[in-house]
């Protein structure tokens, strides 16, 4: 039997079983492991690094065919254990009718800081995730995005829009990101 | 005094050969073991890797250079959080900002004068450094200061930010700090040398170990929705900007689109996955849900608004109205009688009006204004 899995949720340790504890219920350890790795994956880990609302923030239309910075996310540290990051974004094309591209980018952008945090050579690719808005009404997007950088290391995340004419406008309602989900 | 040395990594937990009661011996036999103490051995270096390594994003924040505020505040920024983890009881706050144009005095920010654990000495390297126009590339520049909270509290507890002489702060995010060892005389934690290896499991080093894990467990739990205006002040048009809120509406309205009536699949709001978050088997009535309890900051000039917060409608009735008392300034309003559920049934890439997002709509209750400066939701363990 696999004892590893993540994809149970948390049991709390009952005094019953404090109780009857005679040093050889082998289920005890077991569940514990298993509270310890469904606690390391499932929900300690598991903290939402950036709850970017929403239309105020970025309420400003993209109206520009070169690449855009829209925000910047701000400095994170990734969760031991961790090297990929879940987003979701609410988006809207206000005018136009072409698409307008979004990216979450990691690092670099010339940043002016000496220290491990603008190595660049921790980021395999510095844009990491993109994804497109080309509805006029409101769309939700989710994916995962893989930050091939070491854990525990401090990272830069900003967000970039660019779109294929200047007519095009879009507006993003709200982005949130989470790391460690799978 | 004593220092346990924290592993830096984390392996997931297989205790299955740990754990065999008996094994075959040469002859068919089955004999005893014991080695059950390599898996007590093992679940407290796990446990405390985590007691010292899971460091919590308390707050983040950020803006678009147009809207930054260029001048200064205090406060700019204000949050709460509950204050019930008992390791890392320090955090370091993470600025992103760009130099002004010209100064007068050097710009800085600093810890908001009101917070609770306010301390003149919680404050970033003063700059007189300018530039000739900004640009937001070149003209970043990072800043920090470190927070101690001291004690735990078990309370919730507010801080903030504020900003002095042009300092232009884009984007914020506070992160407790890790510890790179525990200190036996000051932090929580599951001590490994109490399992002998070659003895079997004893009482005491279970109780310990089953006593901690549910400590970790049931605190330090994530935010999972935050926003903050610029100030606390502000009396923007509606639907509000950078520095407030606005709703007049008598109906509700999202507060971050107003043009939206009601919590929809598509509708902004905070989303967060919490897959296998709840707590015992998912099967059972009542299982399949973390609870989530909100505050907000506000200000409700006549009579009363109303915000209210709407999560996933797997379950039935799923949200909470707080009232912010027409006329009674600007406070906090909300307590844990304000929650909703997160489904943690729901799988991360669901896109329905199943998902766990969570929407704030807002309405004032015959006439008036409302406005709302920041919102704040932690899941509690219940």
């Amino acid at each position: 039997m696999a004892d590893w899995t993540s994809d149970e949720q948390y049991n709390p340790p009952g005094a019953e079983e404090t109780t009857a504890l005679d040093g050889l219920d082998v289920r005890v350890p077991i569940d514990l492991g298993r509270a310890l790795n469904n606690m390391h994956d499932r929900v300690h880990a598991h903290k939402p690094v950036q709850s970017i609302a929403l239309a105020l923030a970025v309420s400003r239309a993209v109206g520009l065919t070169a690449e855009y910075v829209v925000a910047f996310l701000g400095l994170h540290r990734i969760p031991d254990g961790h090297d990929h990051l879940r987003y979701w974004s609410s988006t809207k094309r206000i005018a136009g009718a072409s698409t307008v591209v979004w990216k979450i980018v990691v690092g670099g952008g010339g940043l002016y800081r000496s220290d491990e945090i603008y190595d660049s050579t921790l980021i395999d690719d510095e844009r990491i995730a993109s994804w497109s808005t080309s509805s006029d009404s409101k769309v939700i997007t989710t994916g995962t995005i893989d930050v091939s950088v070491h854990q525990n290391r401090w990272v830069w995340l900003y967000l970039t829009a660019t779109n294929a004419d200047a007519a095009t406008q879009a507006r993003m309602l709200s982005l949130d990101l989470q790391w460690g989900v799978t | 005094m004593g220092r346990i040395g924290v592993p830096s990594g984390w392996t997931p937990i297989a205790l299955d050969a740990f754990c065999q009661n008996w094994a075959a011996d040469y002859d068919g036999t089955e004999v005893a073991m014991g080695n059950h103490a390599a898996a007590a051995i093992a679940e407290a270096h796990a446990a405390n890797h985590m007691f010292a390594r899971h460091a919590r994003p308390i707050f983040n924040y950020f803006c678009p250079i147009a809207g930054a505020n260029p001048t200064g505040l205090a406060p700019l920024l204000r949050w709460l959080y509950l204050d019930n983890k008992d390791n890392e009881r320090s955090y370091t706050v993470n600025i992103i900002a760009v130099m002004p144009e010209s100064v007068v005095n050097e710009w800085y920010a600093q810890q908001w004068s009101g917070a609770t654990n306010y301390a003149a000495g919680n404050i970033t390297a003063k700059s007189a450094q300018i530039t000739n126009s900004v640009r937001r590339y070149q003209d970043l520049v990072a800043l920090s200061f470190r927070v101690s909270r001291g004690a735990v509290t078990d309370a919730v507890v507010e801080d903030g930010l504020s900003t002095f002489d042009g300092c232009t702060i884009l984007a914020v995010t506070v992160y407790e700090d890790v510890l790179a060892e525990i200190d036996t005389s000051i932090h929580t934690y599951c001590n490994p040398f109490l399992a002998k290896p070659g003895k079997q499991i004893v009482e005491g080093v279970v109780s310990d170990l089953r006593t901690k894990v549910h400590e970790l467990r049931t605190t330090g739990l994530p935010i999972v929705f935050s926003w903050a205006a610029q100030g606390d002040t502000g009396t923007p048009a509606v639907p509000g900007a950078a520095t407030g809120l606005h709703v007049t509406s008598t109906s509700y309205v999202n507060l971050f689109d107003q043009s939206e009536a009601a919590r929809t699949a598509v509708t902004p709001g905070q989303c967060c996955q919490a897959l296998y978050c709840g707590r015992g088997k998912r099967a059972i009535a009542g299982n399949g849900q973390t609870k989530v309890v909100f505050r907000v900051l506000a200000n409700a000039t006549t009579n009363n608004g109303v915000v209210k917060f709407e999560g996933s409608d797997n379950i039935a009735s799923n949200l909470t109205e707080i009232t912010v008392t027409g006329g009674g300034g600007l406070a906090w309003y909300g307590s844990d009688s304000n929650f909703i559920y997160l489904d943690t049934t729901v799988a991360v890439d669901n896109l329905t009006t199943a998902m766990n997002k969570i929407d704030a709509l807002g309405k004032i209750v015959t006439s008036g204004d409302l406005f709302v400066y920041a919102i704040r939701g932690w899941i509690i363990y219940t």
